[in-house]
């Protein structure tokens, strides 16, 4: 049987919480969604690295799973620094959250972001990177 | 002088009465006197009665002829002599009425309407009308009218009565209280002035009905300052009535009252606030246990399916931690302070032991210095509670890039108080966040893995111990706190 080439070259896990983390890394490789896979276990460490590449598009994730509930820079606060971003970025990568809330104002919320594509309660599992998949 | 030539006239003139020709006119007198519904009644000028009428009789409560005799005194409720009292009066003008007070046979009062006629030889003559349920009701009057005008000048309202155009007619003095204005400056002021202007539409609404009472639950008046003053209002339109013809308003002040709800408003949102942040806190662990429930469903190698299984103790044990922090956060702010001898060293030893189950610990090279030579009375749990989460802290946070990690804990025992210092050579706080750091699931570090509640509880208990805690840090290197117990020793 021919692999599947993976869906994504490269695309960032944006979480404090070390096992949700491992679980969705698991779960996006199990599912081969992306090629590689960046881990970034806090909101400044992420916003860091994509400043530090914004010239160098092939290190953009394209797709950023992004956690809300995080110390100091939370999904709200990098969201916010995002749209500061330059266009090479923001056109580049599209944001997922991922939060463990299902409430309804948060959810309005957030989705309101013009650069927040989607809103999965966590965990991930196989049937949204599916559903993913034929979003994107 | 006049006593003298009194006297003589007063016998001549009794001379001529007792003649046959003044006989007719005598008994013609006597029989007015007798028959009049007044008391009249004559006195000598040593005040006996000289002659009493059936009235007097009854309208004192004695028997015929018992009056004869008796002296004026017995008949007046106060000792003043009744003539010196009137005697200018009746010099000049031989007579007086006046308002006084009787006394009759039973010893019961009542008033009187007394009408004086001085004679020459010094005797007079009275005539008195009972007067007193008149005088009575008088008094009540006066007594209701007073009562009223206490009630309405101390009234915590204020009181208003306006015309049927609202300008104010009346006003009590308790607007100076609450509005600032003294009664003059407002009178026949148009009341709208008082009222801020998107309520000034309610009281139209007074003048609809006659006789009854509206209510307006929130309305907002305008202090002499300019400030907003909430007030709950009652009205009656008795323009109608020809008594009072104007609007009756009751202004209350509400202050008070808008002032608790709105601390109550904030206490709801709190407490929604803190309800949302626990319910997310908790269900945080269950949605990661899911999801490692979910992988090891896929996974068959049995090695990958122990770490899942390793993985998902721990998302029980941060969820185990979380409620107890939750309890003692409850259990702290209800708890009474509880007195009791506390040995540091003991306390230390029972913490120590159960920091082996702190991951860092291990590496971690940790050195107490106890010096306790006195009692030392406090609450043990809450002292438990600050040492453990400080000692915790330092070692979640610590960095392992130095290459000896330390955590130095030094306990001074006096008779007032207790010295607690945990310093450590730690991760340490950046200044902005000093503050912040003993708020309610606030987390200083990206690498927190925590609550967000261990200073919060710390915190609490020391403020419940009226002890006091401070920081000294910096950032990327060192932290140490210092915690001051009071000694409960000399307390009950």
């Amino acid at each position: 049987m021919a692999i599947e080439k993976p869906y994504k070259k490269l695309v960032m896990l944006v979480d404090d919480n070390e096992t949700d983390n491992f679980i969705h890394r698991r779960v996006l490789e199990m599912g081969n969604f992306s090629e590689n896979i960046i881990v970034k276990n806090s909101g400044k460490s992420a916003l860091e690295y994509l400043e530090a590449n914004q010239s160098n598009p092939d290190l953009i994730p394209e797709v950023i799973f992004l956690d809300i509930n995080m110390p100091i820079v939370d999904g709200f606060v990098f969201l916010f620094e995002f749209e500061s971003f330059p266009d090479t970025i923001k056109n580049h990568a599209k944001i997922i959250v991922l939060s463990s809330s299902d409430n309804k104002k948060d959810i309005d919320r957030i989705v309101d972001n013009d650069y927040v594509i989607h809103f999965i309660t966590k965990p991930l599992s196989e049937d949204s990177i599916a559903e993913l998949k034929k979003m994107l | 002088m006049i006593g003298k030539i009194g006297r003589l006239i007063h016998s001549a003139v009794l001379n001529a009465l007792s003649s046959n020709a003044f006989r007719i006119e005598r008994s013609k007198y006597e029989m007015l006197l007798n028959e009049a519904s007044d008391a009249i009644y004559l006195v000598n000028l040593k005040g006996e009665i000289t002659f009493a009428n059936p009235s007097a009789h009854i309208l004192f409560g004695y028997q015929d002829g018992e009056l004869l005799g008796k002296s004026i005194d017995q008949l007046i409720a106060n000792n003043t002599d009744v003539l010196s009292t009137f005697s200018t009066n009746i010099i000049e003008e031989k007579g007086a009425v006046v308002q006084q007070e009787f006394i009759k046979k039973d010893k019961s009062t009542f008033f009187g309407e007394l009408s004086v006629r001085l004679f020459d030889d010094g005797s007079h003559q009275a005539i008195i009308r009972d007067i007193t349920k008149g005088i009575i009701e008088q008094r009540l009057l006066l007594e209701r009218e007073r009562k009223f005008k206490i009630l309405v000048e101390n009234a915590f309202d204020i009181i208003i009565v306006l015309s049927a155009d609202f300008k104010i007619k009346f006003v009590s003095p308790a607007i100076k209280k609450i509005l600032g204005y003294e009664m003059e400056e407002v009178l026949g002021a148009n009341s709208n002035t008082f009222i801020e202007f998107r309520d000034r539409v309610a009281i139209k609404n007074l003048l609809k009905n006659h006789g009854i009472t509206y209510a307006i639950n929130d309305l907002k008046l305008i202090h002499k300052n300019g400030q907003i003053i909430h007030s709950e209002v009652n009205a009656v339109n008795f323009i109608n009535e020809p008594l009072i013809n104007g609007i009756i308003v009751n202004c209350h002040d509400i202050s008070e009252r808008i002032k608790t709800e709105q601390q109550l408003i904030n206490t709801n949102y709190e407490l929604d606030s803190f309800v949302y942040k626990v319910s997310h806190d908790l269900k945080a662990p269950l949605r990661s246990m899911l999801g490692l429930i979910n992988l090891s469903q896929k996974e068959n190698a049995d090695d990958t399916v122990k770490l899942y299984l390793d993985m998902m103790v721990r998302s029980i044990h941060n969820m185990d931690v979380f409620i107890k922090d939750l309890t003692h956060f409850s259990r702290n702010s209800r708890m009474e302070v509880v007195r009791e001898s506390i040995n540091f060293h003991e306390l230390v030893a029972k913490i120590d032991n159960s920091l082996k189950f702190e991951e860092n610990a291990r590496i971690i090279k940790i050195d107490y210095h106890i010096n306790q030579n006195q009692l030392f009375y406090s609450d043990p749990s809450r002292i438990e509670t600050i040492v453990s989460n400080l000692l915790s802290n330092a070692c979640k946070y610590h960095r392992f890039d130095s290459n000896n990690p330390y955590i130095n804990i030094k306990i001074d025992v006096s008779v007032i108080k207790v010295i607690i210092e945990i310093s450590d050579n730690g991760s340490g706080i950046a200044d902005e966040y000093h503050n912040k750091i003993f708020q309610m699931f606030f987390r200083a570090s990206e690498k927190s893995q925590g609550s967000g509640l261990g200073l919060y509880i710390v915190k609490s208990a020391i403020d419940k111990l009226e002890g006091s805690i401070t920081l000294h840090s910096i950032h990327g290197k060192e932290s140490t706190f210092t915690v001051e117990v009071p000694n409960l020793l000399t307390r009950q």
